[in-house]
């Protein structure tokens, strides 16, 4: 072993020489596994053991025959309740996080029915397992369900205490507390730091926010009738709907795997390159595939080795798309990204033609993509999303009807990716704060920002 | 105390053996010390973490599968404890407009570790973390790509860096 490295062991062996555990972590039981407590049991029980287990089944079946008793007893009854009663009230409370959706309710603060109010909420609720799984719950479970999506999109930062969420209603009602309560629970759970605000406003405001101006007695009716996207809704403007949101979304999703596609350029060239070395080692310029399942000398087959590797490496990339079977796949995918970054001539380096792709993407506007939609989607496809289906998305649509299926799709995908690439951040562990911890939290904001409503406004400049 | 011996020794912590957890702690600490200092850079919060950790092992010994990979998991808590430190760090510093630049002290006990001493000084979080993961703990390569989450190729290239700069400073730190 090298000096520096034995040095390093024995410097840090001193650095900590002195450094004992604490009391608190010794006196801290040792939590065994079930096999070796169940082991202790048996020794100290014994027979007395063999009873206490007979007597626990039993217990057990005497208990479920008591609670399946109870539950009849509770389906029946709320029924007869509910027959006798009859309201068609409802009530609307807006969740901000950005993204923004508005939650109708009953009297009693189950929801019935979701709208998203702006473009990154329409992103979450396209998806209609995640919309329906919203309804026909209490609120407090709704906006936590919500929540947790935005969570797994990235709409939130795990890194930074300058979180926050709003709820917003026209009318104090206790429902709304409840979901405050259970959201900064959640909050401590996940050990992520974000305010959870209270906005009680007029009826005039709150109705300008949401875009529903009805009563309370048809609030539940006319919520019914409008559709759950903002990209849905008062689309007189095809074409403007289109650009906007379709587009729109497309960019987006585009935008989010720029560092894709930068990669699967590098693995082109690197595959064109190495290719062209097997072609310059071998007779009559054979390639990789020529001569993949022949026996060859040392150069040969560690170049066909590291080739090999490179196609696994791309195969990965592209979700299995791209196998890489014969040199016409390589050759195809390369013309698609030649149209952008030039051709891949032999001389080129690797280091080039990456700075190349890099420099292309280094501004690449929602304007430059305009135009140049049918080709951005092709060398899209040379990555992990899944663009089937994606050729409508490059004209603007004849109907309404095929806009909407067209906003879906791009948004649907658009979930996927971002789910995806936040998915090692929502699942890293993250301690839980304590209810002291968080308390100081807010009293911190307070301090520093005088009122929630200012920490907002500060954190959503 | 190599990979089967960790594994081993923590199979023995979740059947309730307490002389084995004194032996992992005073086999690993060491190495669970320096890779906590690497995220946190202070004294008092590495030996914080390094409490932290063996709390943590203590309450969770059942959890730790027996087929599974006793470093990785040890190492896994560690980073996850020193992230947990920076991020509470995070809101003392954002809320009360203080950088906590007076606790990042020179720790005078390291004047005599020229190697270490050469670390803090001239490397990088991520190279010090590698060369941590690599001597101290003998993970390949491939391994640390895993647990820092960075390409392999990465990896290797940052280590040399490492090894280069080591190499040129630290008999100048002694």
């Amino acid at each position: 072993m090298s000096s520096w490295k034995k040095l390093l062991k024995e410097e840090t062996k001193q650095s900590v020489a002195n450094v004992k555990l604490s009391e608190e972590v010794r006196n801290t039981p040792l939590s065994v596994r079930e096999g070796a407590r169940e082991n202790e049991r048996k020794k100290k029980t014994g027979f007395s053991g063999f009873f206490a287990v007979v007597a626990s089944l039993f217990k057990k079946k005497y208990v479920a025959a008591c609670l399946a008793a109870v539950l009849c007893l509770c389906a029946i009854v709320p029924t007869v309740i509910a027959l006798s009663v009859n309201t068609n009230e409802a009530y609307a409370v807006v969740l901000e996080i950005n993204p923004s959706v508005m939650f109708i309710t009953d009297k009693k603060g189950n929801v019935t029915g979701v709208k998203s109010l702006n473009a990154d909420a329409d992103v979450i609720l396209a998806d209609d397992e995640v919309m329906n799984g919203l309804c026909g719950k209490p609120l407090a479970e709704s906006a936590e369900a919500f929540i947790d999506q935005a969570l797994m999109l990235g709409y939130m930062d795990f890194a930074s205490c300058k979180n926050a969420v709003k709820f917003s209603a026209d009318e104090d009602l206790p429902f709304i507390a409840e979901s405050v309560s259970a959201a900064e629970k959640y909050f401590c759970e996940k050990g992520v730091y974000s305010a959870v605000i209270k906005d009680i406003t007029t009826e005039e405001a709150f109705y300008g926010m949401t875009g529903i101006s009805a009563a309370k007695q048809n609030l539940g009716e006319e919520a019914k009738s409008v559709e759950a996207l903002s990209g849905e809704r008062n689309v007189s403007d095809l074409e403007q709907a289109y650009d906007s949101n379709v587009l729109g979304g497309l960019y987006k999703l585009v935008s989010s795997r720029i560092p894709s596609i930068i990669e699967s350029a590098g693995l082109l060239i690197r595959m064109q390159l190495k290719n062209f070395e097997i072609k310059a080692c071998t007779f009559y310029q054979k390639d990789y595939w020529d001569i993949k399942d022949e026996d060859n000398g040392v150069t040969l087959t560690r170049l066909k080795n590291e080739m090999a590797e490179l196609i696994a490496e791309y195969t990965e990339l592209t979700n299995g798309k791209y196998k890489m079977r014969n040199g016409w796949e390589l050759d195809n995918a390369c013309a698609e990204y030649s149209d952008f970054f030039g051709e891949v001539v032999e001389g080129t380096s690797l280091t080039e033609y990456t700075k190349r792709v890099s420099e292309y993407f280094s501004s690449f506007s929602f304007d430059k993509f305009k135009g140049i939609e049918d080709k951005v989607l092709d060398i899209l496809a040379k990555t992990d999303v899944d663009t089937m289906g994606f050729e409508t998305l490059t004209r603007v649509p004849s109907s309404k009807k095929e806009y909407v299926k067209d906003l879906r799709k791009v948004l649907n995908e658009l979930s996927v990716c971002l789910k995806k690439d936040n998915k090692a951040e929502y699942e890293a562990e993250r301690e839980k704060i304590s209810a002291e911890s968080y308390d100081e939290y807010k009293s911190k904001i307070i301090d520093k920002y005088g009122s929630f409503e200012n920490f907002w406004q500060e954190i959503k400049k | 105390m190599n990979h089967r011996e960790i594994n081993a020794q923590l199979n023995r912590i979740a059947e309730g053996d307490e002389e084995a957890f004194e032996r992992l702690y005073e086999a690993t600490k060491g190495g669970v010390y320096s890779f906590a200092y690497s995220y946190l850079k202070n004294r008092e919060d590495a030996e914080d973490a390094l409490q932290t950790v063996f709390l943590k092992i203590r309450k969770n010994a059942d959890k730790f599968d027996k087929n599974g990979n006793g470093l990785a998991w040890m190492l896994q808590i560690t980073k996850n404890v020193a992230l947990n430190e920076l991020r509470s760090r995070k809101i003392y510093e954002e809320f009360a407009d203080l950088k906590r630049e007076e606790a990042y002290s020179i720790d005078e006990s390291e004047l005599d570790s020229p190697v270490i001493s050469t670390m803090r000084k001239y490397l990088t979080e991520e190279e010090q973390r590698i060369i941590i993961l690599h001597v101290l703990w003998g993970y390949k390569h491939r391994e640390i790509s895993e647990l820092l989450d960075m390409p392999t190729g990465s990896v290797t290239s940052k280590y040399k860096r490492a090894v280069d700069k080591i190499k040129a400073n630290y008999k100048k730190e002694a």
